[in-house]
C-alpha cells in the first residue's frame, strides 16, 4: 500500500545515541547502531544518510569521528558514497552488516597465538613479533 | 475628513497588531517560563543570571510601549488637525499623500526593529553562553537528512516559485501601461532581495550548529518549520500583497495610499508573525534543562545561586 509521505511535519528517523562515557569510542558506537538499525530494516537499502558535517554538529562530535565511522562503514560495504549526492545504505547493507571484520581480525590473531605457543614461543616473542610486523607494515 | 477617519482606524489596528499583540505574546511565553520552569530547577536553560531574562522581558515591554505612545500621538496630532483645524506641517489632512512616505512605513520598519529585531538581537549574550556550555554526556540525533520538504511540502515550494515569477512577469506588463520603469525595478530589486535573505536564513537554519546543546530534538525541528514557514509565508505574501497594492493603486487613488500601505504592512505582519504567536511553547522538552548529576553544569548552577 502506498503511503503519502507527511510533508508538514517532520518524521523522526532513526535515533542515535552517543555515551561519551561509554568505553567504547563514539565512532565505534556509531558504526554499531547503523549496522543495528540496517539489520532490524529501520533503515532501508538506498535511503540516504545524514552528510558528515549535518551528523557531526547534531551529536557535538568531531568533524573526523563522524568521517572515521562513515569511512569504515563504506569499507564494510553497509553504506555507500555518491560523490555530491552524499552517502546511501547499500544495496547489501544487511548481509554485509553481519560481517564484523574487527572480531574477525581477533579471532585469526587468536588462532595464530595459540598455535605459536603450541610450537613453544614466548608471549613476549610473539608481541616482539607482533610488533614489528605491524612497524614493518604501512599504517592503513 | 471619511479618509482621515478610516485612516487612523487601520493605523491604529496596525499599532495593536504588531505592537500590542504580539509582544504581549512574548513576554507572557517568557514568563510563562521564568516561573513554570525557573532556574532553580532547571538550570541548563539559564546561562545567565536570572535578572538577564527579568530586564529583556522588561526592556521588550517598554521599547514596544514607546511605539505605541509614539502611535498614538501621531493619530492624535491627525485628529487634531482635523478637528481643531490646526496645521501641523505633515499631519494636516491636506498633505495625507506624505503621511504614506513620511508615517506608515517607517513607523512600520521601527515597530519590526523593536518587535523582532530586538528581541532576537538582545538574546545574542544568552545564545552565546548557550553555545558556550559544556554539551551532555549523552547525545541523540535522527539518522535523517534534513532537507527542505521536510519542513514544507512541494507544492507550497512550486506556489512560492510560480508567485515569484509571476509577480516579476506581472510588474514588466504593468510597465507598458505608464509605470515608471524605476519602480518595476525596484519592486523586482525588493522581491529578490527578500528571496535571497530569506534563502540564507532558511538554509543556516538548515545547516547551523546547534545553538542549543540540550535543545530536544523534536523541538529543534519545531523551530526550523517555524523559521522554514515564516519564509516561505513571505515568499508568497510580499509579491502577492505589492502586485494587489500596485493595482489598488493604479485606479488613482492616491486620497487612500496610506490606508493601502498600512494594510499592506499589516499583511505582511500576519505572515511574518503569525507562526511565531501560534508557537507553542508550552509542548517544548523543559526536561533536557533539569540538573541532573551526570550532566551537571557547575559554572551555571553557581551563577543562579
Amino acid at each position: 500500500m502506498y503511503h503519502a509521505p507527511n510533508w508538514y511535519t517532520w518524521q523522526p528517523g532513526v535515533k542515535i545515541t552517543i555515551d561519551i562515557d561509554d568505553p567504547a569510542p563514539p565512532f565505534a558506537q556509531l558504526i554499531a547502531q547503523v549496522k543495528a538499525a540496517v539489520q532490524s530494516r529501520r533503515l532501508r537499502p538506498g535511503q540516504p544518510l545524514p552528510s558528515i558535517r549535518q551528523l557531526a554538529d547534531d551529536l557535538g562530535l568531531n568533524l573526523k569521528t563522524v568521517a572515521k565511522a562513515y569511512r569504515l562503514l563504506e569499507r564494510d560495504a553497509v553504506i555507500q558514497t555518491r560523490g555530491y549526492r552524499g552517502s546511501f545504505v547499500h544495496t547489501d547493507a544487511a548481509a554485509n552488516s553481519r560481517i564484523d571484520l574487527s572480531e574477525r581480525a581477533h579471532e585469526r590473531l587468536q588462532e595464530t597465538i595459540a598455535d605459536l605457543r603450541a610450537e613453544g614461543v614466548t608471549d613476549s616473542e610473539i608481541r616482539n613479533a607482533f610488533n614489528r610486523s605491524m612497524n614493518g607494515s604501512p599504517d592503513k | 475628513m471619511g479618509e482621515t477617519i478610516l485612516f487612523c482606524i487601520v493605523f491604529l489596528s496596525q499599532i495593536l497588531l504588531i505592537s500590542v499583540l504580539y509582544p504581549r505574546r512574548i513576554i507572557s511565553r517568557g514568563r510563562y517560563v521564568l516561573q513554570n520552569f525557573p532556574p532553580s530547577t532547571h538550570p541548563k536553560g539559564y546561562p545567565q543570571p536570572v535578572e538577564y531574562y527579568e530586564r529583556w522581558l522588561r526592556n521588550i515591554a517598554r521599547a514596544n510601549f514607546a511605539i505605541v505612545v509614539v502611535g498614538l500621538l501621531i493619530i492624535g496630532m491627525i485628529l487634531g488637525t482635523l478637528i481643531g483645524g490646526w496645521d501641523t506641517g505633515v499631519f494636516a489632512a491636506s498633505r495625507k499623500n506624505l503621511w504614506n512616505d513620511m508615517l506608515v512605513a517607517p513607523y512600520f520598519v521601527l515597530q519590526v526593529a523593536v518587535s523582532v529585531g530586538y528581541v532576537n538581537l538582545s538574546t545574542i549574550k544568552h545564545r552565546k553562553a548557550m553555545a558556550k556550555a559544556p554539551p551532555p554526556r549523552v547525545r541523540t540525533t535522527e539518522l535523517h537528512r534534513r532537507g527542505l520538504v521536510d519542513y514544507a511540502s512541494p507544492a507550497m515550494l512550486v506556489v512560492a516559485a510560480v508567485t515569484n515569477v509571476a509577480f516579476i512577469v506581472f510588474v514588466l506588463q504593468y510597465r507598458r501601461f505608464g509605470f515608471p520603469w524605476f519602480t518595476a525595478a525596484g519592486n523586482i530589486a525588493c522581491v529578490a532581495f527578500l528571496l535571497i535573505v530569506l534563502s540564507v536564513s532558511v538554509g543556516i537554519t538548515l545547516r547551523a550548529r546547534k545553538a542549543d546543546p540540550y535543545q530536544a530534538n523534536e523541538d529543534r525541528h519545531k523551530l526550523m518549520k517555524l523559521v522554514v514557514q515564516q519564509a516561505l509565508g513571505l515568499c508568497i505574501a510580499y509579491p502577492l500583497l505589492t502586485a494587489t497594492m500596485l493595482i489598488i493603486k493604479s485606479f488613482d487613488s492616491t486620497f487612500l495610499e496610506p490606508v493601502i500601505t498600512s494594510l499592506f504592512v499589516q499583511g505582511i505582519a500576519v505572515v511574518m508573525l503569525w507562526p511565531s504567536y501560534r508557537y507553542r511553547v508550552e509542548e517544548h522538552d523543559f526536561n533536557v534543562y533539569k540538573r541532573d548529576a551526570r550532566d551537571s553544569t557547575p559554572d551555571a548552577a553557581a551563577k543562579i545561586s
